[in-house]
Parts: structure tokens; sequence; C-alpha cells
């Protein structure tokens, strides 16, 4: 049944009825601003923590390759010098050496988060505003004030929502953090293990040469103990090739599978809620 | 009915910028004046009084923006000035409103009867009457008499006032035809005015159409009667009755019958898009067609409008469903995105401490493993234990897959006559 305005010639009841509205209205906006500004504050809380891990793991892949270099540079010519006389060595430089010639950082590593989609709040259509401003009465939810309690609630309820979606994006960013995290785990072990290893293999290195230089080259000449310090200076030299020819980035490996499934479980999600924002 | 025949605008009426509010209290009182003003008064059927109450409401509201809070109060009596400005240093600045006159007309004025610190304020662009006042003033300074006197121009042109006349004639010949008592004065017009005087203060101060969170636009679209009406084919009072008839609704047209209707054409210049309802101008609606903007009181919305609809075979019981609907649906959207963002975080929160369970169980390993082997590495150094070493190394080397080269003496000795691959 439909139910016709009452706003007939009370021009004063409709100025009330306009001036309650606007004033609720004001209050709604207020209320929607405040939460548009958290919103958009956690969307850009959300780029910024993935951008510092980004530049941590930056910091720590730069120490590797800097070790790898200075391991390359010195300790491996120096043994190579040394042992070559020995026993003759083949070095095939593996993908963990290569790389560093053309590296360049920051490394993409894990893709980059999406922008925040935009919640636009639902303008009123032709129908609504003509039903609302004109067929409805002011006590059934229609009228100017009523038209615009209604739509700053619906601003309200959408700023609402842009806020659930700015903590969509956050959390993703958590789930980046912890991934880079994991990378920065890995870079930072595999240079502590190098700089060990490298003390280690550089004093097996000083051992040799002062072996070599007491018995000389003829290997034939050495006893057991002697082959077991030459044994373990070339032990040294291969744990140390093998740990220089490990990768930046293990794209393979158990961790990294997990770090990427994670974030395209994220990924997903923010790719539907988009779509579904955008396509309405 | 479409939706695109419907075309409708309003604005909230908030703080419409702060800004905006002592620049309207000029244009309240010329409501006030205006209202009060019988249409038929004066020799010029009451233009001239309209202008200069026009005139001081503009007047007022340019002095306010140049800092200068004294305003121009038009004076209702036959005295000297028609309006008068009182400066803070005590001065009375009289001003002569002066509309039209042209022809053999302006020279009814003997601007040496007025105060010697009148001001002529003159309708926009009235050359004529401009230059001839100017030459009149001249005349006294040459005639060696002291004074004060110019001439301006107002910002209110001739045919503003023309226009606001006609409305207002027409407000009082509707209301006669109805049968309604106005006592020969047109408060809507006067409150449509004071409207678009006010539009153009929030332009001039930067508000526009589109500004707050509740600008919302939409046109209506007419009809044929109103079109022509506002042609200047069709005379109000056909018009209204012409649309009286068309509504179906019989209990609506009491409506009609209590309510007035006013129309008025290019008040509010340069609007795009009209802007609509402020509760302060009592619900009063512009809608725009185009460039022309014609205004109702909402009070007359629902017969005249119903009347649209019903003769276009919608009738209000679908366009209530319909509201409805479309209401549920606004609802609907922001349901399904907050339930896809409450799924979301639910499921990435899950997906995250799995991926914190691999990473911390992976490198735990790995710590055991490099931790393992180093400590027996330097437990070997010290024993001289080779094959020590070399198993602490095999498990320094287990986190990247890799393997000692020579776990005993006896494989390395074996591989010497080799080249050694590195």
């Amino acid at each position: 049944m439909p139910i016709l305005g009452t706003v007939i010639a009370l021009g004063g009841l409709v100025v009330a009825d306009g001036l309650r509205g606007a004033a609720k209205a004001t209050k709604l906006d207020e209320q929607t601003l405040k939460k548009l500004g958290k919103a958009y504050d956690k969307a850009i809380e959300a780029q910024r923590l993935i951008k510092e891990q980004e530049e941590k793991a930056d910091r720590s892949l730069n120490k590797v390759i800097n070790r790898k270099r200075a391991i390359l540079t010195n300790t491996i010519p120096e043994f190579m010098n040394i042992y070559e006389k020995i026993q003759k060595i083949n070095f095939t430089p593996g993908k963990g050496i290569k790389e560093l010639e053309k590296l360049s950082l920051p490394v993409e590593t894990l893709g980059e988060i999406k922008e925040m989609a935009a919640v636009v709040h639902k303008t009123f259509t032709n129908t609504e505003l003509f039903v609302g401003l004109f067929l409805l009465g002011p006590a059934v939810g229609g009228g100017i004030g009523n038209m615009m309690i209604k739509d700053s609630k619906r601003q309200l309820a959408a700023a609402n929502t842009q806020l659930r979606v700015s903590e969509t994006m956050y959390s993703q960013a958590e789930t980046y953090q912890v991934a880079y995290d994991a990378i920065i785990q890995r870079a930072e072990k595999i240079a502590k293990i190098l700089s060990k290893l490298d003390l280690l293999f550089y004093r097996a290195i000083n051992t040799t040469r002062d072996l070599i230089e007491t018995k000389g080259y003829d290997i034939d000449v050495y006893n057991d103990n002697e082959l077991g310090i030459m044994m373990t200076c070339v032990n040294m030299a291969s744990a140390v090739k093998q740990y220089l020819d490990v990768p930046l980035l293990d794209t393979n490996g158990q961790v990294t599978e997990a770090s990427l499934k994670a974030i395209e479980t994220g990924n997903a999600y923010i790719s539907k809620i988009e779509n579904f924002i955008n396509s309405y | 009915m479409k939706d695109d025949e419907i075309e409708f605008t309003y604005l909230k009426s908030t703080a419409d910028g702060i800004n905006s509010q002592k620049f309207y209290e000029p244009y309240r009182q010329m409501e006030e004046n205006l209202k009060n003003l019988t249409v038929t008064r004066g020799a010029d059927k009451g233009g001239g009084f309209a202008f200069e109450i026009m005139d001081a409401a503009d007047h007022s509201e340019n002095l306010l923006r140049m800092g200068i809070e004294n305003k121009a109060e038009w004076i209702n009596n036959n005295g000297p000035g028609d309006v008068i400005i009182k400066h803070s240093n005590g001065k009375v600045e009289f001003i002569q409103n002066k509309l039209g006159y042209r022809g053999t007309s302006k020279y009814q004025i003997n601007v040496e009867k007025y105060p010697t610190d009148t001001t002529f304020r003159i309708d926009k662009g009235n050359e004529e009457l401009y230059n001839y006042l100017q030459k009149r003033i001249d005349k006294l300074s040459e005639k060696g008499i002291k004074h004060n006197m110019s001439v301006e121009y107002s910002e209110v042109t001739k045919h503003e006032v023309e226009i606001y006349q006609k409305l207002a004639k027409n407000e009082v010949k509707l209301m006669d035809k109805l049968s309604l008592a106005n006592n020969k004065k047109a408060p809507i017009t006067s409150k449509l005015y004071t409207a678009s005087k006010k539009l153009n203060v929030a332009h001039k101060t930067g508000v526009s159409a589109a500004k707050g969170a509740a600008a919302l636009t939409a046109g209506i679209s007419m009809g044929k009667h109103f079109y022509e009406l506002i042609e200047g084919n069709e005379d109000i009072q056909q018009a209204v009755t012409a649309v009286l008839k068309d509504t179906a609704i019989s209990a609506g047209s009491a409506y009609g019958i209590s309510t007035t209707l006013s129309i008025a054409t290019e008040l509010v210049a340069n609007t795009p898009v009209a802007i609509a309802i402020s509760a302060k101008l009592g619900g009063t609606a512009f809608v725009s067609i185009g460039n022309v903007v014609a205004s109702m009181s909402v009070a007359m919305g629902p017969a005249f409008i119903m009347g649209l609809a019903i003769g276009s075979g919608i009738t209000a019981c679908k366009l209530i469903k319909r509201y409805n609907e479309l209401d549920k649906d606004a609802k609907r959207y922001i349901s399904i995105i907050n339930d896809l963002t409450e799924e979301a975080q639910v499921c990435m929160e899950l997906a995250r401490n799995g991926l914190k369970e691999t990473i911390e169980e992976y490198f735990k390993e790995w710590d055991k493993d490099c931790n393992k082997g180093f400590d027996m590495i330097f437990t070997s150094i010290y024993n001289d234990d080779v094959e020590g070493i070399a198993n602490g190394l095999d498990l320094v080397l287990r986190p990247i897959n890799g393997k000692v080269a020579f776990k005993s003496v006896d494989n390395y000795k074996r591989q010497l006559t080799k080249t050694l691959e590195l």
C-alpha cells in the first residue's frame, strides 16, 4: 500500500525534518571520515611493512654476496695456488657463484602486494530518490531528513567495510613479513656459516702450506697423518665451495614453497574481494 | 518510467562551508524584506523597491568580502536614501537606487536634491543612466558645490528584477485563482530568489555543487507541460490545472489544491546542475532541465510527480517495492564484502601460522645440524681427529644437501691421481 508523503503544504514540517536529518547525517559523516582515515592509514602501514622487510632482506642478501666475493677473491685462489701443485683441480662455479656476476638488488622475490580496492557506497538510484523523497513519508523512513540519514548510514557502512578491507591487506602484509623473515634468516645463517668455514679453511691452508714447505710436492712420501692434513684442507675447500654454490634465493626449497603458497592464499582472497567491489 | 528520465539533485545544507554562513546574512534579510513587499507597490508596480532590496543585499555581501562589517540597510520609507550604510567612523552613506530610467525618464532624476554623500547605484550595464548621472555629478563640482557623490553599478540587472517581478505577480495571480489569501505578497518567490543568491554565495566561497558527502545527482524530466511553461508558452495556472488533471490519485488532489507552484527561470546562473534541497529553504527543490532551472515546492511533489509516474504506467506500489529491493541490494553489497574479508582474514592467519611453523621447524633442524657439526669440528681439531673433522663438515653441509668430500684418508688417497673436482 503506497503511503503518500505527508509533506503537504506544511513548510515547517519539511524544514524540521530536513534540519533533523542534516544534523544526524552530519554526525554520521564525521564518523565516516574517521573510519576512512583509519582504513587508509592501515593500508599505507601494510605497504610500509612490506617495504621495510624487503629492505632488511636486501641488506642480508648483500651480506652474503660480500662474503662470497671475499672468499672467491682471497681464500679460494690461495688454496688453488698451494694445492694445485699437489693435485690437479677442476673448479666449476655453481649457480650461487655464477649469479654473483649479474645479480642486482633488490631481488624480485615474493611479488608486490596489491593496492587496496576502494569500497564505494551505493548512491541512491533515481528510483530510490523518487520514492524516498516523494512517496514515502518521514514516519516510514521517507522524506528529506531520512534520506539524508540513510545516505550517511550507507557511507558509514562503506567506511566500516573499507576498514575491514584494509585489515585484510594488513594481514597479507604480515604474511609477507614472515616470508621475508625466512629469506633473511637463511641469508644470515649462510653468511655466518661461510664466515666460520672460511676461518677454518684459512687455518687449514696455512697448515697445508707449512707441510708442503717441509715435505715438498711429492705426495707419495707423506704419511697418513700428513695426508690427513691435506685431506682436511681439501674437505674445507669443498665445504666452502658447496656453500658458495648455494643460490641466494632458494626458489625450489621447502620454505620458499610454503611462503609462496601462503602469499598466494592471501592474494587469491584479495583478488576476489577486489573483483567483487569493482564488478558491483 | 526509466531511471534516466528522472533527474533530481540535492545537496545537504550542513555546514555548507562555515565560511559561507556570514555571507548569507544579507540575503536572509533580503528574503524578509521581499516577502513583505506588496507586489504592486510603487509606480512601476514594485520593481524599484525590489531592486533596492536586492541591491542592498548584494552590496552588503561585497562589503563583507572586503572585510567591512557595516551592512547596507534598506530603509522602507520615502526618506533621503533608499539604503543607508552607517560606517564605523560615524559617517552615514546614503544610497539611491535607480532602476532603468532610460530615455527621457532619466531626466526626472535631479541629483541636487539628494544629500551630498549620496551614492547612486544603478542596474548593472545601464550605461545610458550611468553616463547621465556622472555628467550631472560633474556639473555639481563645476558649480563649486562640495560633495561626495558618485555613481556605481549594482550587480543586479534590470532583467533579474523583471523576472522576479513577473514571478511574484504570477504567484499572487495563482493564489488568487486558487482562492488563497496572499495580501498581494509573494513569499515563495522571495524564498526562491534568496535560494538562488545563496547558491551564488556558496559558489563564490568555493563550495561546489558536488561538495559534501550528500551531493546526489539526478534530474527530473518535467514533462510536456512544464517545459512549455518554461519556454513561456503557457500560463502557470493552466499548467497547474493540466497537471492536476493528469493526477490519478484522487486523494492526492488535496495536495494540488492546498499548495502553490513557483517557477523561477534563469535565476540561478552558471549552475550546470541545479542545487536543491536545503532544509533552511523550507524544502524547496530545484530541478534542472539542461540550463533551465525550475523549482517546485516539495510539498507539491507527490501529487505532481505521481501524475507523471502514473501517466507512464508505473504505480506507487511497484516503485516502493523496487525501492525496497534496491535498499536490500545496497546492504547485501556491503554484507558480502564483510563476509569475504572475515573469511580472508581467518584463512590468511591459518596460512601464516602454518608458514611460521614450517620455517621454525626448518631452521631448527638447520641450527641443530650446524651447531653439532661445528662442535664436532672444533673438538676433532683439538683431538687431531681428521675423520671427526670430516664428519663435522658433513653435518654442516646437510642443510644445503651437501656432503663432505672425503670421509677417510683412504678415500682421499685413492683419488690423488685424478683431477679434484670442486
